[in-house]
This record gives C-alpha cells, sequence and structure tokens, in this order.
C-alpha cells in the first residue's frame, strides 16, 4: 500500500511542482530537527535539510515506492548526517541554542518549574550528543519522529530485533547521564 | 526485587507498541509481580516524555527562499551541463578525427615511404585536450576555455 507522501512524490514524478512543496513543507520541520540533533550545528543541519530535498527532487524521474516516503527521505538524511560527521570529524557534544533559545511549551508554566524544565531539556541535549551515531539516529528516528521498528531499520540498515536493542541501549545510556543531573 | 534482565529490553518495544501477543502479554504478567520493572517502565515513560518535551528546530525565514535559489542554480547548471556535453560529444568526435587525419597527413608528408603512420602519433595529436574533456566533472569555464583555444587552433 502507498502512504500519502509517496503519493505526493508520484504526483511530483508525473509533473506536479505542487505536489513537491506539499513534501517540501511537511518534511522541513522534521528533517531540521532530526538533522539538527545529528550534527549538532544548526546552520550545517539546514544545509543538509536542504541537500535532502535536492536529492529528492533530482530523484523524481526515477522514483519507485519501495518503502514508505519516510523511511526513504530519513535514509538519506541519516547517511548525509553521517558522512557529514565523518568528513569533519566533529563531536559537538555543546549543548544546542535550541534549548536556551526556546520559549515554553507550556504558556505560563511557574518560574521554578520552567527552570527545572530547561534542565532537563539541556542534561537531554547533553545526554544526546554522547550516544553513538547509531543509537542516535535510532531514538530520535523512534521519539521524535514516530517511525516504527521496521521503518527504522530500513534507515539504519539493521533487523528489527537489531533495532530493539539499538533503542534499549541509547535508552539505558541516556538514563545513565540523567541520573547523574543533581536533584 | 531487582528488575529482571530477561523483560529488560521488552520494556522499551512495550511502550513503543512493538511487541506481539504473546510477548506483550507475558511482560504485562511479569509487571504485575515486579516492582522493579513496573519502577523501570515509569522511569521510560518519563525519558519518552521528556525527549517530545525537547524543543523543536525551526526553520529561519529565508530556508525556503535559499532552497528555491540553490535548485534553481543546481538546475541551471544541470542543464547546461547537459546541453554542453550533447553539444560537445559530436564536437570532439569531429575534431578527434579531424586530429587524426591530419595527424595521418603530416605522418605521410614526413615519412613518405612509410605506409602506415606510427600509432603513437595519433594518440599525441590530441591526447592532451582529449584527456581533459573525458572529465565529468570539468569545471564549465575549463570546458569553454578549451574550446576557445580550439577555435583559434581551427582558424589559424
Amino acid at each position: 500500500m502507498i502512504d500519502d507522501d509517496a503519493k505526493l512524490m508520484l504526483a511530483f514524478k508525473d509533473g506536479d511542482r505542487g505536489a513537491f512543496d506539499a513534501l517540501f513543507e511537511r518534511y522541513t520541520p522534521r528533517l531540521l530537527n532530526f538533522l539538527t540533533r545529528m550534527v549538532r550545528d544548526r546552520a550545517r543541519a539546514e544545509e543538509l535539510t536542504q541537500d535532502v530535498f535536492i536529492r529528492v527532487y533530482n530523484a523524481a524521474a526515477r522514483y519507485e515506492p519501495r518503502a514508505r516516503f519516510s523511511t526513504w527521505v530519513f535514509g538519506i538524511a541519516h547517511n548525509l548526517a553521517l558522512n557529514d560527521l565523518d568528513r569533519a570529524h566533529r563531536k559537538r557534544e555543546r549543548p544546542l541554542d535550541l534549548v536556551r533559545n526556546a520559549e515554553p511549551r507550556d504558556p505560563e508554566p511557574h518560574a521554578d518549574e520552567r527552570v527545572a524544565a530547561q534542565q532537563l531539556a539541556l542534561a537531554l541535549e547533553s545526554a544526546l550528543a554522547k550516544l553513538p551515531e547509531r543509537q542516535r539516529s535510532a531514538i530520535l528516528l523512534r521519539s521524535e519522529q514516530g517511525l516504527g521498528y521496521q521503518e527504522i531499520g530500513e534507515v539504519l540498515g539493521a533487523s528489527v530485533s537489531g533495532v530493539k536493542s539499538l533503542l534499549h541501549r541509547a535508552r539505558e545510556n541516556l538514563m545513565t547521564e540523567l541520573k547523574e543531573i543533581p536533584e | 526485587m531487582t528488575t529482571s534482565r530477561h523483560y529488560r529490553e521488552d520494556l522499551g518495544a512495550y511502550i513503543d507498541l512493538e511487541l506481539d501477543g504473546a510477548a506483550r502479554a507475558a511482560l504485562e504478567a511479569h509487571l504485575a509481580t515486579c516492582d522493579g520493572c513496573a519502577r523501570e517502565l515509569q522511569l521510560l515513560r518519563g525519558l519518552g516524555e521528556a525527549l517530545a518535551a525537547l524543543p523543536q528546530a525551526e526553520p529561519g525565514p529565508q530556508f525556503a527562499a535559499r532552497f528555491h535559489a540553490r535548485l534553481a542554480r543546481e538546475g541551471g547548471r544541470r542543464d547546461l551541463r547537459a546541453r554542453l556535453r550533447a553539444w560537445w560529444s559530436p564536437l570532439r568526435l569531429s575534431l578527434a578525427l579531424g586530429g587524426a587525419a591530419a595527424a595521418v597527413a603530416a605522418a605521410i608528408l614526413l615519412n613518405p615511404t612509410q605506409a602506415e603512420p606510427d600509432p603513437d602519433w595519433l594518440i599525441v595529436a590530441d591526447a592532451e585536450s582529449y584527456e581533459l574533456l573525458k572529465e565529468e566533472d570539468l569545471d564549465l569555464l575549463a570546458v569553454l576555455e578549451i574550446l576557445e583555444a580550439w577555435d583559434d587552433t581551427e582558424e589559424r
């Protein structure tokens, strides 16, 4: 069964430019979030997000919906992120400005709750940054992007049981890091 | 009571709704009797909520405009490359044939007793330009410079 996004991609393949624009709008925030946390560099993540869409655009003529569209797109993003990290030999473990500059999701939280939430977010960002790349990719694809184990396996080139194990280790590592935050 | 190692890996899959019926039922039965695993499950749920509450990255205001400008640039470059390639292939062939003919003629003139020219002559005649033009990633400017140089040679 072809998912809605794959149908849009097929429409784009048939010349419907609006279908590409719809995919661009739908996937920009998702890819940007994923790539920002993968490469730990906001400006670079924007460039890589654009790289993904350039590849999607250029691949339209030969596109065949063999997997869910999201699986395909995040597969491209994952590979670009790994290449970027390899090429730059960068380890970006500093907390992202994303947390410091973020508006609270709860409109009027109490000041102490807000501080605690920000501390937790900073600690979590830092813990995510310390994860091995495949574990980080797996947990982001699951928790942030809502991909299923089968899909994550297709993105990472792993079996479903391999994904289960990767996620288990990622969560254990995150919990270990978070336990070190002072109460 | 300690957390059962056997079930720990299943806890994540349980909250992700990725456990099949039998494994799910077995884990739920275990959770009813194991405080350690029940506590671990709560911690994992808390972690999931914290991950879901992380701030979202928003694209900058010029993100879409920059993308479309880049797409247009790349598209233009690709079209030009394709046009150049289509235009250049027959030209290159004719130039190569012309170069080969000239080399043969020169070989015969310089050495009228030798019926067959030295094959090296044919390669030497335009080897440098030919090798350069085989490069797929050759910069457009470089291609144009080579073409101009060829034109100059032809005029002379």
